[in-house]
């Protein structure tokens, strides 16, 4: 059971992490480093930088998440079912 | 308005709880038997030897939340109780409509986002439907930003129901699911309530119908399955869901105790590559032996649900198979509770 169990626990301790620790760089670090954006205006550089970089932070948990899923199945040979 | 649940509390939470449970309880019964008369039963796929097993009770277990909610508004008369039957409907006559003509899996989100409608425009109407800010644990809380928040609650419900959607392929396994995480939303209720003096205990009263009717409902949905909830139920579910973590302001909580089905979503969808309906995937995830246990197929094209990535490890039945996602619920609902005690306590 705890063969099972204790990966797939990983793998969402891993996704909480992320969700946090990305929250965090967002709210303190990108949020505070450029101006609002209906105050700069939506095509403007700083703008496209800050959608540019929220996105960014999106992609590096889905890439971690994918990455994590390859380890998974990588280390599992595939039980062939008898039929 | 007051803070945490006083006495004075107790009967009409108590009663609010108990009247969606005690619907549900009594009354599948005689709507299984109803169902099985209209011919409407379907084949449980993981079983041996040609099992039916009526199906939907989505609606049944819908009129159950209406009812809770009817109760939360006699007691604590507000909009949000509306608001939330609003939502509630709109999810189940979409989910009605996948169980009787079986949508494509690109409409139905697309059809799930008007469950979103009613949330927001009484956020748009009324002061006071939900707090445009999100809170997180340790450092901060985000600006208010109404059109931004609107715009992420229109993507949000779709995408919640969705997940309670695709984990509703096991006996007990949506109906476990959905009290586990209800659970960890009320929790989450009671910290902020605790924690900020202007929180009604109205808004706690909204989630308890969806304890209370998963509760009822998981009686006659755990392994073997009696019956099954169909679209119908399990969006109506996992919209109700969203609505409550967006109106009770814990929404990052809310996100936690569900990761296990984020995870499962984002994963079927990355294997299959875009939006495809569960019913119409070339291959399914998993087969079930001549021995009845359920393997991983082997197949590349076969997408990778948690299911899947469990039967890995190697063949289980399928009471197994329930079991370790609901203790997977179980863990994430705890990590849920340390990112509410870490929002509102410290």
């Amino acid at each position: 059971m705890l063969k099972r169990v204790l990966p797939l626990m990983s793998l969402i301790t891993l996704s909480w992490f992320l969700i946090i620790g990305l929250s965090f760089l967002f709210f303190v670090v990108i949020v505070p480093a450029f101006p609002a954006i209906h105050n700069s205006g939506v095509f403007t550089v700083v703008a496209i930088l800050k959608i540019g970089l929220t996105f960014g932070l999106v992609l590096v948990w889905v890439g971690v998440m994918v990455y994590a899923r390859r380890i998974y199945v990588r280390s599992r040979r595939i039980i062939p079912s008898p039929t | 308005m007051y803070l945490l649940p006083g006495q004075q509390d107790a009967f009409p939470l108590f009663l609010i709880f108990l009247s969606s449970l005690a619907f549900v309880f009594l009354l599948l019964p005689p709507f299984m038997k109803y169902l099985v008369r209209r011919n409407r039963v379907v084949d449980d796929v993981h079983k041996q030897g040609g099992v039916k097993v009526p199906s939907p009770a989505g609606p049944l277990l819908v009129l159950a939340l209406v009812i809770g909610e009817g109760f939360s508004y006699a007691f604590y008369p507000s909009v949000l109780p509306l608001v939330i039957v609003a939502v509630v409907l709109i999810a189940s006559a979409v989910g009605l409509a996948d169980d009787i003509f079986v949508l494509g899996g690109r409409i139905k989100p697309l059809l799930l986002l008007l469950s979103a409608i009613p949330l927001v425009a009484a956020g748009a109407a009324i002061q006071g439907v939900f707090d445009p800010r999100l809170y997180f644990p340790l450092f901060t809380l985000s600006g208010a930003h109404f059109t931004i928040y609107s715009i992420l609650v229109l993507a949000a419900l779709p995408i919640v129901s969705n997940a309670f959607n695709m984990v509703d392929s096991f006996n007990g396994e949506v109906s476990g699911f959905t009290i586990l995480v209800s659970l960890a939303l009320i929790l989450g209720m009671i910290l902020r309530a605790s924690d900020q003096s202007d929180y009604s205990v109205g808004r706690l009263s909204l989630a308890l119908p969806l304890a209370g009717a998963s509760l009822g409902f998981y009686f006659y949905n755990r392994y073997p399955s009696r019956v099954f909830d169909g679209d119908s139920g399990s969006l109506a579910l996992g919209a109700m869901y969203a609505a409550l973590a967006v109106i009770g302001g814990v929404e990052l909580a809310a996100v936690v105790a569900i990761i296990p089905a984020i995870l499962n979503s984002f994963y079927i969808l990355s294997s299959v590559r875009g939006l495809v309906e569960r019913r119409m995937m070339g291959a399914r995830p998993t087969k079930m032996g001549e021995d009845g246990l359920l393997y991983a197929r082997r197949e590349p094209t076969a997408p990778t649900t948690l299911v899947r990535m469990i039967l890995l490890d190697g063949p289980l039945s399928e009471k197994g198979v329930v079991h370790i996602i609901l203790i997977l619920t179980a863990y994430a609902c705890f990590l849920s509770a340390v990112t509410s005690a870490l929002t509102w306590l410290l």
